[in-house]
């Protein structure tokens, strides 16, 4: 009950917030932008609206994660309405869970308005609502969790510029794991090897929640392949909040 | 007494932001007409190839591959089509492309360019005068090896023969960026290449796009295109269509082409037949004005 009092409150707090309002409209403002850029594109103006719709979400998903994900918990300690909540009688793991569950309120309410925007978008160009994009929306939305949870992480470790330093990297090195993967394929036996083997299996691996180009050019897929990166990416996202929980009800706020 | 001062004070604020406005207006006037015209199609200094963009793209080499297709379209649409381009022609008509950079220091160029825009007169002068200077350059090779005919390769003159040299670099990238967007492969093939004569570029890309969409028919029947009208190959052709035609979604107008060319007609009834086929194959505007300008050349000849 009490994660959901405080998964309402942060909900109530952060869609209030102004830089999220504004990274929300820019990022709205970018996918109709695009309509005029698509024109240059000789007759593909409907896939560039795509695919430049889908960056933006991804892209300005992260900003509002980074910059609200770290501000829900250094926000508490600046102002110390952790000291208020800490003595009461809740757990601290359900402040985290609260926090976080609110947190992907929030951006839940941000993806669904972002896909109407490019639905209703490609619907104007195409004439045709194109629902093969719709496993891309929720992808998105996973990964966008998943970095939510490593600023989490991070800020209840760390000062807020170095946690959002960290979080940038998780979406870096997150990025670049095929490419680790790869490198460890054709260099077995290269000195970074082993770093790069061990970055491949401990960070998430972002580039199996993307399947921007595989909607946008209606690419077939293999079953339940969306499926399994959902169950990846959730599998991931609560290693992430133990881990954060355990060093929360872990930290002395004295 | 002190409503009068608000109102005063109110006054000069209004009047003040109605002064800025009209300096705004003008500085921007005056900048304009001292602009200088830049030459706007600049080449990259160094493109990193298709697999360390797609690193440096973390995730989002869809739209970066849009992103070097826009800049494809314009690089090309400055060099080929965009005879207003006053700094470009100017700079054809001084006779070297790769030096147009160092026309910016040319202080007659910017009186030539500077201010609105050059007089049409001026413009057709220029144009006349790169047509002379290319006259003594090296041209394209009599290119088309093609056959017996003398109406083929009149048909090819290659406008912009060693003019463009980024251009299939640039397509180059969005092809490895995104393997699966079908309509560079066609742009090159077509638009491009009767620009350029860069055949072995426009292969090379079109080999790609076939290995990665195996599925797709047009990606052979632009194939066999190539090298039946620029290679003068008409085995790898048939080769080519017999290929296409067995891919789902193929038109019958490829299997009517195969049939055409089995029944020995002339060279340039089954060209006219190609270009028929390919104004079908595409809804893509200026693939298809392309395409059509052929066709009429061809039936001029």
């Amino acid at each position: 009950m009490s994660v959901w009092t405080i998964a309402l409150n942060t909900y109530r707090e952060s869609i209030r917030n102004r830089v999220m309002m504004n990274i929300l409209l820019f990022a709205i403002g970018l996918m109709l932008l695009s309509m005029v850029v698509g024109e240059w594109s000789l007759g593909e103006q409907a896939k560039v609206i795509k695919d430049f719709g889908l960056s933006a979400m991804s892209i300005f998903g992260l900003l509002i994660a980074i910059f609200i994900g770290i501000r829900l918990m250094v926000q508490e300690l600046e102002q110390r309405t952790i000291y208020i909540i800490a003595p009461k009688p809740i757990h601290r793991w359900e402040i985290v869970l609260g926090k976080y569950t609110g947190l992907a309120l929030t951006l839940i309410v941000n993806v669904v308005l972002m896909s109407a925007v490019l639905l209703g978008i490609s619907f104007f160009i195409e004439g045709v609502l194109d629902l093969y994009l719709l496993p891309a929306f929720f992808l998105i939305y996973i990964e966008i969790l998943i970095i939510v949870a490593f600023a989490l992480f991070f800020s209840s470790l760390m000062s807020p510029q170095l946690s959002a330093i960290a979080t940038l990297a998780v979406y870096v090195v997150g990025h670049l794991s095929n490419f680790f993967y790869e490198y460890v394929q054709v260099y077995p036996d290269k000195g970074l090897h082993w770093l790069f083997k061990t970055l491949y299996y401990t960070m998430p691996n972002l580039e199996k929640l993307n399947l921007k180009m595989a909607v946008v050019e209606h690419l077939p897929q293999p079953p339940n392949a969306v499926g399994i990166a959902i169950l990846y990416g959730l599998s991931y996202i609560v290693i992430v909040l133990l881990l954060t929980m355990i060093i929360f009800n872990r930290r002395d706020f004295k | 007494m002190d409503k009068i001062k608000t109102m005063w004070i109110r006054a000069g604020v209004a009047a003040l932001l109605l002064g800025l406005c009209f300096t705004v207006y003008h500085t921007q006037c005056l900048l304009d007409r001292e602009r200088e015209i830049r030459f706007i199609d600049r080449v990259p200094v160094f493109l990193p190839n298709g697999k360390i963009l797609k690193a440096l793209s973390m995730g989002h080499y869809t739209s970066l591959a849009d992103y070097f297709w826009l800049h494809s379209v314009i690089y090309f649409g400055r060099r080929a089509i965009d005879h207003d381009n006053m700094y470009y022609l100017h700079m054809l008509s001084s006779g070297d492309v790769k030096q147009a950079e160092h026309l910016k220091e040319d202080p007659a160029m910017h009186k030539e360019t500077s201010g609105p825009r050059v007089s049409g007169e001026k413009q057709q002068q220029w144009v006349k005068n790169w047509h002379t200077a290319q006259s003594g350059k090296p041209q394209p090779p009599d290119s088309i090896p093609f056959m017996d005919s003398k109406a083929i390769p009149r048909i090819f003159d290659f406008p912009n023969f060693g003019t463009m040299d980024y251009i299939f670099p640039l397509i180059d990238r969005v092809t490895q960026l995104n393997p699966y967007f079908i309509t560079p492969y066609i742009f090159s093939s077509v638009v491009v290449l009767s620009a350029t004569g860069e055949i072995d570029w426009a292969i090379h890309l079109l080999e790609r796009g076939y290995r990665n969409n195996a599925m797709r028919w047009e990606l052979p029947f632009y194939l066999g295109y190539i090298h039946w009208i620029y290679k003068g190959d008409a085995e790898t052709m048939v080769r080519y269509l017999k290929e296409a035609v067995q891919k789902p979604d193929c038109p019958e107008y490829v299997d009517g082409l195969l049939i055409g060319f089995s029944r020995n007609l002339k060279q340039e009834e089954i060209t006219g037949l190609y270009f028929k086929s390919m104004l079908e194959s595409t809804q893509n505007r200026e693939i298809r004005e392309r395409i059509q300008e052929l066709l009429t050349r061809l039936e001029s000849e």
